[in-house]
């Protein structure tokens, strides 16, 4: 099911900052500090990204906001790709970041650029996937050092093969 | 305990890199009372359970160009730390078969590739075998228990038994399952690939590293580079140029240098060792140095089944079906490969089930973590001449020096090996009801072979069949750069048990006084 959005999320309110920031910053060369609201906006978006690729209930907020500060600071050190990420950004609707899972995903498959959402995937899977946080979600016990290993434990327990004897 | 060799010690022998072959290579000549300078790229790698984070810091991250079909962002993942990838092996040991070593007179000269027999059969290296599957504690061998069963195994033994498979069973890996060679039982953890941090698997850093140092015959440089081998007027080694910890150029002098620094650094430091005898670079007179680039041909199967398996318990890779690594040309290749389970921690689990994809049916899949089941395909590829390392034209590494230049592209036997293996390995899984199976090859490689190969003819190849190299009477290889062909099976026990017999024709040699 898809719901519109808001007029004036928070997010939304955020991009508008952003922008009129942003030319505010150009026409009038105001100092560096206003360049924050930009970046900020940014990180949402880069967050909602990742929530998009990922769309699990059981990852965090804090954990996209990880997976987006993870793509920063690629970004950070390749120009390219920054440049590439700013140009990606731009080609999605300004209220993309605000729309609910189902929508964001129809126009990210549509008007996501591959390499964004290269960037994104690569980016999300380490903060994500590998926060003992969200272990038990996935019945994933993590190190097994502290509890001495499989050897003393069940290491065959398949109780629904039988069923599928073929 | 490390022993100190002057830079100017002309009497030491220079092993470059600290991995299966050289670590096992240092081991076998200090044993002998040969003194052994071992000068390794890396540092000593801190294990722990987080095997994204060991990655992190231990994988060789040296910038690379490639061309050609492997994964731009990442075509190769191996080590840079003593004990080199041996670190991340996930101890399959197995033998080579006998017609591994006759590879052209097996298959044939097939179009587009660059077949050649090895110049030294099974039956030379067979006791060099039985001696390195002792040494390394091989399960299910001389004596040794099996390593016990486990669920991600068991799925793929009875979905292969079911599917007519004879050669079913847990295989044989370089763990301990009693405790072996002062290193202590394996606890069946589950992180292989990570290094194991109670050493009961068998690496180079946990084994032979110390084995050497006991001799007091042995010096461990590590964060040290080379980047030139020198040579004398004669077309002598005289010794190596590296790079230090601390960044600074040093110059040790060797009476004979030894190089296993994996298949694409080998062949890389003979081509940056040009000089007025050596223009294309070094033992490269006949041009084979960085050709016939072979990784082995790598692929996942990987299945969704009715029920939890948690594939992450146990050794990664117990489970072994092994009917196909015979050569049987009614399949429509040459060749052979094989399968074994492979565990699949969760923090990696979206980089190996279709890893381009996302989205909410895709996350759905994802949650279904605990009832996948994983195995890998090894097969052999096929040597290519042009498939090859060489030096990149414009990028430079840290030190200056040129990068390696990867190209590599499959042959077609390659292709229609692997669409046969992973077809038959998704009919394995769904015999046992799995419910959806992804399948793909890998063009992330991981075994770098035949890029300074064995050959008879020195016109086929870079060095004998002791490793000498053909040009330079006191520089030999002893890493994977020396096979003459792959083959469908993993190549470290065969690099160590090669260590091993270079390792005493080296210092009969040396004794005598006759390199």
């Amino acid at each position: 099911m898809t719901q519109p959005a808001p007029a004036f999320s928070p997010q939304r309110r955020r991009l508008l900052a952003a922008a009129v920031a942003t030319a505010l910053g150009s026409a009038l060369h105001l100092p560096s500090a206003f360049a924050g609201a930009p970046r900020a906006a940014r990180a949402s978006t880069l967050a909602a990204l990742s929530r998009t690729l990922f769309p699990l209930a059981v990852f965090s907020e804090s954990q996209h906001a990880a997976a987006a500060a993870k793509m920063e600071a690629r970004c950070a050190a390749d120009p390219a790709l920054n440049a590439l990420v700013d140009r990606a950004l731009a080609a999605l609707p300004a209220d993309w970041a605000d729309g609910p899972a189902a929508t964001r995903e129809a126009v990210l498959r549509t008007q996501g650029d591959p390499a964004l959402i290269k960037l994104a995937r690569q980016s999300a899977v380490g903060p994500l996937f590998g926060d003992p946080a969200v272990w038990p979600h996935f019945d994933y016990p993590g190190p097994s050092i502290a509890f001495g290993g499989y050897l003393d434990r069940p290491l065959v327990d398949l109780p629904w093969l039988e069923a599928h004897a073929t | 305990m490390n022993k100190h060799f002057d830079l100017n010690d002309d009497r030491v022998v220079v092993v470059i890199g600290s991995g299966a072959g050289g670590g096992t290579l240092s081991a076998e000549l200090t044993a002998q009372g040969i003194d052994v300078v071992c000068l390794e790229a890396g540092a000593t790698p801190l294990l722990e359970q987080n095997v994204p984070a060991v990655y992190g810091r231990t994988r060789w991250s040296d910038p690379r160009t490639v061309e050609g079909d492997l994964n731009p962002d990442m075509p190769v993942m191996i080590a840079k730390a003593v004990g080199g990838t041996t670190v991340f092996w996930t101890a399959v040991t197995l033998r080579r078969q006998p017609h591994d070593f006759r590879s052209l007179t097996t298959y044939g000269a097939l179009p587009g590739t660059s077949l050649i027999d090895w110049p030294l059969d099974y039956d030379t290296l067979a006791p060099f075998y039985a001696e390195a599957e002792q040494r390394m504690g091989a399960s299910g061998l001389h004596g040794k228990p099996d390593v016990p069963d486990h669920n991600n195994g068991e799925v793929l033994k009875i979905g292969a038994r079911r599917r007519g498979y004879k050669h079913v069973s847990n295989g044989h890996l370089s763990v301990n399952t009693v405790p072996h060679d002062g290193r202590p039982q394996c606890r069946q953890m589950g992180f292989c690939t990570g290094g194991c941090v109670i050493g009961a698997k068998w690496t180079s850093l946990q084994a032979e590293i110390p084995r050497a140092q006991a001799t007091g015959h042995f010096e461990l440089r590590e964060q040290a580079q080379v980047v030139t081998i020198e040579h004398d007027a004669g077309g002598r080694v005289t010794g190596v140029v590296y790079v230090d910890a601390k960044g600074e150029r040093q110059r040790q002098r060797a009476r004979a240098v030894c190089v296993a620094a994996n298949g694409i650094e080998t062949p890389r430091l003979l081509l940056m060792s040009q000089s007025g005898r050596f223009p294309h670079g070094l033992a490269n007179d006949a041009g084979q140095v960085g050709r016939h680039w072979m990784t082995d041909l790598l692929g996942r199967v990987i299945a969704l089944m009715p029920g939890p398996v948690h594939n992450y318990r146990g050794t990664t890779n117990t489970g072994l079906v092994a009917d196909d690594i015979r050569h049987d040309p009614s399949r429509g290749f040459a060749g052979g490969f094989l399968y074994v389970s492979r565990g699949i921690h969760l923090p990696v689990w979206p980089n190996e089930w279709s890893p381009g994809e996302w989205g909410a049916d895709y996350a759905k899949i994802m949650e279904q973590y605990p009832n996948m089941a994983s195995a890998a395909v090894i097969g052999e590829d096929m040597p290519v001449a042009d498939n090859r390392i060489t030096l990149a034209a414009e990028v430079k590494d840290a030190h200056g020096m040129p990068v390696a230049h990867l190209t590599k592209r499959y042959h077609a036997n390659d292709l229609a090996l692997m669409d046969h293996a992973l077809k038959n390995g998704e009919e394995i899984y769904r015999a046992v009801g799995a419910q959806q199976v992804y399948t793909s090859m890998s063009r992330t490689v991981i075994h770098n072979l035949g890029t300074c190969r064995q050959s008879r003819d020195p016109a086929d190849g870079v060095c004998d069949a002791f490793g000498r190299t053909h040009d330079v009477p006191n520089l030999f290889i002893s890493d994977g750069s020396q096979f003459s062909t792959s083959a469908a099976v993993p190549p470290t026990l065969t690099i160590v048990t090669l260590a091993i017999r270079q390792a005493r024709h080296l210092a009969g040699q040396l004794k005598a006084n006759a390199l």
